[in-house]
């Protein structure tokens, strides 16, 4: 299966990371893993929580937690999901969709460390695909251990948010979930869209 | 001097602007300047405005307009957002003069309730306000408007469609408007909506805007031109590529033949004109994100409509014109019959409130999946869009205008079947 085309984001990268954080990058880390080639679109994004020492001095690390302004959808690698404190998958509806043709970027920007994401999920599906429920049916709380949220560009104008995680002992690590949205984007003050 | 006036919001690509420069009298063109409002992505159209008070200041604004000019005729054209602009135009104090007012593909409003469709008119009303007047006189009249509405079948996710919100003015305009809607089939068919009618159907590609083999662009001649679509033999052809707006829907191309391909909404009366474009599919797009339907109408339907409702309008006529159902004898040059600013029997002003007495609360019939030719959807019970038998209709339609427009459009839809569709549509 042809996997993303990926292209080089460094300049808005550091762009991104210079203006949210209002800081000089410093660094560059390399990871082992690459995009995955097909996610599940599982709902909406309603929230995303962050830790960030943006606009402060390094290390003064504060909880922010930007809330969908406008209609934001959630994308998990196949399987991701799962019931907190069980084991197997959770239920979740939503087709697959591929990535092959869209281009996606090598560079991304560190925002902060993943708190949580407030994820309202698709709770059926009937013939014109998956539904979202009323009220706050579908509604959970996706917790992850050490991961990390990150701005990249795709298609080469439309800014996104990643939450991946980096290798620790057997754990490779990998993207987990990329959150779009029509008028998301990254700015000086924060996550806005 | 006299020098025209062309307002133009988020609707300045290149084809649009080529089509402008057809003009023959001088004019300028005015774009807004929108900033982000502080804090969000959305744009603010209220803020573009918000120094302006009249037209003449927004005119004076206007970067080109030669010392002593006088303001002549005004337009205003917006697509997609950009009809947030048009809208805030509408509210200024002196709306009464614009001669034309084109939003393509973009005017939306807020449901109040959205399990029950019912709308937000108050972002309606100056659409409203504007359609009374311009739907009051025929486009030939020496003091009429123009008020030409385009849309998409654009479904989107938590507000009101362009579709809908084209139903609603319609109605809301027709059902108050103090003179009688002429144009109907008592109009002839010299009359100029059947004329401009005709003539967008005539509009097919490949043609001369758009010769075979080459591209649609915009942003020539800057660092980053955008190709917009291909034109082929299949005609203009645009090509959705997967991205997140499209839920990564997998690459597609789809070809427009004509500018009238799924104009199926065709509502007219006088200088007011609803155009919608559906097709027998189960969203009714041609493509199902809606996307490629949507970058058409801001591309292709947008200078066509700039050409017929500003250009035709505003450009003098000369020698004999003929097309195809009528022929006049124009042996001296004329100047059509757009009056500028001022120049009207009654003084510059705002518009007026369309509803004085309060808000209405109107709500649309649910949209419902285009029965393909010779087929009725029958659905199940229980379902909005649900009808308990074959439709076999057997009195006319009384809707006048959607009389006229059938049998205008001549689309090898026979009359009889399109006064059937009508009923049908009506009646679910």
């Amino acid at each position: 299966m042809a996997r993303p085309r990926v292209v080089d984001t460094l300049e808005f990268a550091k762009n991104t990371r210079r203006t949210f954080t209002k800081k000089e990058p410093t660094e560059m880390r390399e990871y082992g893993f690459s995009w995955p080639t097909r996610f599940q679109h599982v709902g909406d994004s309603l929230a995303v929580a962050y830790a960030s020492d943006k606009w402060k001095k390094d290390g003064d690390f504060e909880l922010y937690k930007h809330l969908a302004e406008s209609p934001n959808r959630a994308y998990c690698v196949p399987r991701f999901l799962s019931p907190y404190g069980g084991s197997g998958e959770y239920p979740v509806y939503g087709g697959a969709v591929s990535l092959e043709g869209v281009t996606m970027p090598k560079h991304i920007a560190i925002l902060g460390y993943f708190e949580e994401a407030d994820l309202r999920l698709h709770v059926g599906e009937d013939d014109d695909g998956p539904f979202l429920g009323e009220g706050d049916e579908g509604v959970v709380r996706v917790l992850i251990k050490h991961a990390l949220l990150a701005g990249g560009l795709m298609n080469g104008d439309t800014p996104f948010l990643v939450v991946y995680s980096e290798p620790r002992g057997s754990d490779k690590g990998g993207v987990h979930m990329i959150i779009t949205g029509d008028e998301l984007d990254i700015e000086a003050d924060g996550i806005v869209g | 001097m006299l020098v025209d006036l062309v307002i133009n919001c988020f609707a300045g690509n290149d084809f649009t602007m080529k089509v402008l420069g057809e003009l023959q009298r001088p004019h300028v063109t005015f774009f807004p300047r929108v900033m982000s409002k502080p804090g969000k992505v959305t744009l603010d159209w209220e803020g573009a405005f918000a120094k302006y008070r009249t037209l003449l200041d927004v005119f004076h604004a206007t970067p080109g307009v030669p010392a002593g000019a006088e303001l002549g005729r005004v337009a205003v054209v917006g697509f997609s957002e950009g009809c947030q602009g048009v809208r805030r135009v509408l509210g200024l104090e002196d709306a009464s003069e614009l001669d034309v007012v084109i939003p393509v593909d973009g005017i939306h409003s807020d449901y109040l309730s959205e399990t029950a469709k019912i709308i937000d008119v108050s972002l309606l009303k100056n659409y409203i306000a504007y359609g009374r007047l311009a739907a009051e006189l025929p486009p030939d009249h020496l003091e009429s408007r123009i008020l030409a509405i385009t849309h998409s079948a654009v479904q989107p996710p938590t507000f009101v469609s362009t579709t809908e919100t084209g139903e609603v003015i319609w109605n809301e305009v027709t059902k108050h408007v103090a003179a009688p809607v002429t144009e109907s089939l008592d109009c002839g068919w010299a009359c100029r909506p059947v004329v401009d009618n005709f003539e967008l159907d005539n509009v097919l590609f490949p043609n001369g805007d758009l010769p075979r083999g080459s591209d649609l662009i915009t942003g020539a001649g800057t660092p980053k031109p955008t190709k917009i679509a291909s034109i082929t033999d299949a005609g203009v052809c645009i090509t959705r590529e997967p991205s997140p707006q499209t839920n990564f829907a997998p690459k597609d191309v789809f070809c427009w033949s004509g500018f009238s391909d799924g104009r199926d909404i065709r509502r007219v009366a006088n200088g007011l004109s609803v155009f919608g474009w559906q097709y027998p599919t189960n969203t009714r797009r041609k493509d199902f994100t809606g996307n490629t339907d949507h970058i058409f109408q801001g591309t292709v339907v947008l200078p066509y409509m700039v050409r017929q409702y500003i250009v035709r309008r505003w450009n003098s006529t000369c020698g004999p014109q003929d097309v195809g159902v009528r022929s006049l004898d124009g042996s001296a040059c004329t100047v059509n019959s757009a009056l500028g600013y001022g120049k009207r029997s009654t003084p510059p002003a705002p518009l007026d409130n369309p509803f004085p007495l309060g808000v209405p609360v109107p709500s649309v019939a649910p949209v419902c999946p285009l029965p393909p030719a010779g087929v009725s959807i029958l659905g199940r019970p229980g379902d909005p869009c649900w009808y308990p038998g074959r439709d076999a209709p057997s009195a006319p339609s009384s809707n006048a205008a959607a009389n006229v427009l059938a049998g205008a459009a001549g689309l090898g839809m026979g009359w009889a079947a399109y006064v059937a569709w009508r009923h049908y549509a009506r009646k679910r």
